[in-house]
């Protein structure tokens, strides 16, 4: 029975040429790369170090922020109504999580573990990544059953834990990364203990679990309504757009498994930027401040300057791409006005509200720029000019090549992920590629950030571009 | 008007007007292309040949979006806004003047005042056909395109909005499969099959070619395989 049960979650949730995508990335990267080409990183330290351990902290928070189930409608009404065995349908469902998130976690490190050195290293480097994706896999898994503020804060502890590797700390879950393989080990096979079972539970009693939890608080409320009263068609929209943050994240092959809003105000996440800037400032150029040579204390942090527009430059794209059409209604915006109105202005204010997130870090980056780190000018034009017009333009592409799903139902799959759903991250890719070019060669940021806000400012003054986005989603079943 | 979508034909040459302020009701089997007609009328969908013009206007024009009121069959909301919000939003779109009465008149029309502040996502389906009706209404449209309105609702609801609805003084096409909607509603039919007309009267007409004890779901369906 299980082998059957597998084979219809798995291929209920993906369709078999994203499956055959996935297993081609699989055996390219881990296998072909590895072995073949091998990874050119040595051992642990430098490139694959800092890489291996960026990643798992962006997997693991993403995980817990984001992660959803790979469950679909029909699952609620039919598969868990059947008469299964419990542990069928856990192990079944798992195997989907695995396949939707963990599995990326082998094929964007696998190939590097081939440079290890010992037969023994690699051995031990393999188990480390099966495990951390089956913990990636469970942390989505666990964080349907937990609040907000609960989520939040085990990112954080996680995240900090991970991140005191790179100073360091040995008894970390990732620091077989650095070469501490003993303890990296131990501790990574012990959370990963912990969390695996926990996620199995879930998944086994779904109905009783995250399902019921998002079923049986009907009478959800909001204590503070917004008023649109007495305001504009156009000020209404930067209204709904400018007062909370709506959260979508992505974090697996497909798409997005759940759709979460968080009534944050843009305010609120303004402040918390500028205190997070002002910390980055203190910790990146506090002896440039002070007008001494850099201290010991601030050379570690000298990194983020670097990796900090690339990490916001993922977070935005994929907020942006992902989140913009996918809780639009069609049926009443597109039909209250005209489409390319509804959505430039959609765009500009969403481009706004991104903006509230990074944009205390790229006056940061000026400020460390006027402080003499010229650097930092390159991240500067990255977070205020390069992330915003590629913002627009993934969101174009994400909606012209017809990759986003409308959320009908919150905390389920909007439907099966299919090729176009994966396919749809290779621009995110190409746009970190070019943030990373910008931030090493400044005439290259100069060009870059000239030539996306061209292209961007284009797409914006032409209506026609957008009714045919509307046009598209309404095709694609948007309604 | 010709719709494909790929290589699948959902209207085919299809060619009809509506006189201002007539009732037709949009007859059809499943698939048969009654939605995509709605989507074509609403500017939400383009016409692959053939030109659409409502009150004299391109369907995407301001001077037709302000005419037009839309509902689609199991049309949500926006899920993450609460039902006040939703209508207040809606009508700020659509540049109603007086936001707040219009919001709190189908508030009470509909009953949906006691979950004024509730989140659409954690409402009943009911509920959600409630306000989703209120959403299409909100702007007092001359012009009402609906798809099965009464999905979901009590009975005590369907006759609220019947009277809602009667008491419109707006043109209106009810696409739907249940005759006694299209009976009370409607007064004429437009009956579509496999993406054609294939006939266009009254229902009155209808009723007149029902054989003996036949009833006029029987005539209708007798209409839509004859011409399939």
């Amino acid at each position: 029975m299980l082998p059957k049960l597998v084979k219809f979650v798995l291929l209920t949730r993906f369709s078999k040429p994203l499956l055959g995508l996935v297993a081609f990335f699989l055996i390219y990267d881990t296998v072909i790369r590895g072995v073949i080409g091998g990874s050119g990183s040595s051992n642990f330290s430098g490139g694959f170090s800092y890489y291996a351990i960026g990643s798992s902290i962006f997997f693991i928070v993403m995980s817990l922020l984001f992660g959803g189930l790979f469950i679909l409608k029909s699952d609620r009404d039919y598969l868990l109504t059947l008469p299964l065995r419990r542990r069928d349908l856990s192990v079944s469902l798992f195997i989907a999580q695995f396949v939707g998130s963990g599995i990326t976690i082998l094929f964007l490190y696998g190939f590097y573990v081939a440079g290890a050195g010992s037969l023994e290293d690699i051995l031990v480097l393999v188990a480390n990544l099966v495990l951390l994706a089956c913990l990636v896999t469970s942390l989505g898994v666990i964080s349907n059953i937990l609040q907000i503020w609960q989520r939040v804060a085990l990112a954080i502890l996680l995240g900090l834990w991970c991140l005191s590797t790179a100073f360091g700390f040995e008894f970390t879950p990732v620091s077989s990364f650095t070469g501490q393989l003993v303890y990296g080990t131990i501790i990574l096979f012990t959370v990963t203990a912990i969390a695996v079972p926990v996620s199995l539970r879930e998944l086994a009693y779904l109905e009783l679990g995250s399902i019921r939890s998002l079923l049986r608080s009907t009478s959800t409320e909001y204590k503070k309504n917004m008023s649109f009263s007495g305001k504009g068609p156009i000020r209404a929209i930067y209204s709904y757009h400018l007062s909370f943050l709506e959260l979508m994240g992505r974090v697996n092959i497909g798409g997005s498994t759940s759709y979460r809003t968080a009534r944050v105000k843009t305010s609120t996440i303004l402040i918390i930027s500028i205190v997070a800037a002002a910390v980055y400032v203190y910790l990146t150029g506090f002896s440039a401040l002070s007008g001494m040579p850099l201290t010991v204390a601030s050379e570690p942090f000298r990194p983020a300057v670097f990796v900090i527009p690339v990490f916001m430059g993922v977070i935005i794209l994929v907020l942006m791409s992902q989140g913009t059409f996918s809780n639009e209604r069609g049926w009443l915006a597109f039909t209250a006005m005209d489409p390319a109105t509804y959505i430039r202005h959609l765009l500009l204010s969403r481009v706004i509200s991104a903006l509230a997130i990074i944009g205390p870090f790229g006056v940061a980056d000026l400020i460390l720029a006027l402080l003499g780190q010229m650097t930092a000018l390159y991240s500067a034009l990255v977070l205020l000019v390069t992330v915003p017009s590629a913002s627009i333009l993934a969101t174009y592409l994400v909606a012209r090549i017809g990759a986003v799903q409308q959320v009908k139902e919150e905390g389920m799959m909007p439907g099966q992920f299919d090729l176009r759903q994966f396919l749809v991250i290779l621009p995110t890719y190409f746009v970190i590629g070019l943030i990373i070019v910008s931030e090493i060669i400044l005439t290259a940021a100069i060009v870059i950030a000239a030539a996306l806000t061209v292209i961007a400012t284009l797409l914006m003054i032409v209506p026609s571009v957008w009714r045919g986005i509307a046009y598209r989603l309404t095709q694609r079943g948007f309604v | 008007m010709t719709k494909s979508y790929g290589k699948t034909v959902a209207l085919d040459d299809v060619s009809f007007s509506i006189p201002c302020g007539e009732s037709y009701a949009l007859l059809g089997s499943n698939g048969a292309g009654k939605s995509t007609t709605l989507r074509l009328l609403v500017g939400l969908l383009k016409p692959d040949t053939g030109t659409i013009k409502i009150d004299g206007h391109e369907p995407f024009s301001p001077e037709a979006k302000s005419t037009l009121g839309y509902l689609p069959e199991d049309a949500t909301p926006y899920r993450t806004l609460s039902v006040r919000e939703n209508l207040e939003y809606i009508a700020a779109l659509r540049g109603v003047k007086d936001v707040a009465g219009a919001t709190d008149k189908f508030l009470d029309e509909l009953t949906l005042r006691e979950y004024e502040r509730a989140k659409v996502g954690k409402l009943s389906r009911g509920n959600m056909q409630k306000l989703s009706i209120a959403l299409a209404l909100v702007h007092n449209p001359k012009i009402v395109l609906l798809d099965e309105p009464l999905n979901y609702l009590d009975i005590p609801t369907q006759e609220r909005v019947f009277k809602m609805l009667k008491s419109l003084d707006s043109t209106m096409i009810v696409s739907t499969h249940i005759m006694s909607i299209a009976t009370r509603l409607t007064e004429k039919v437009l009956m579509i099959a496999r993406g054609k007309i294939v006939w266009n009267g009254t229902i009155d007409t209808l009723k007149g070619m029902e054989v003996g004890d036949e009833p006029i779901e029987s005539v209708v369906a007798r209409l839509m395989t004859g011409a399939s």
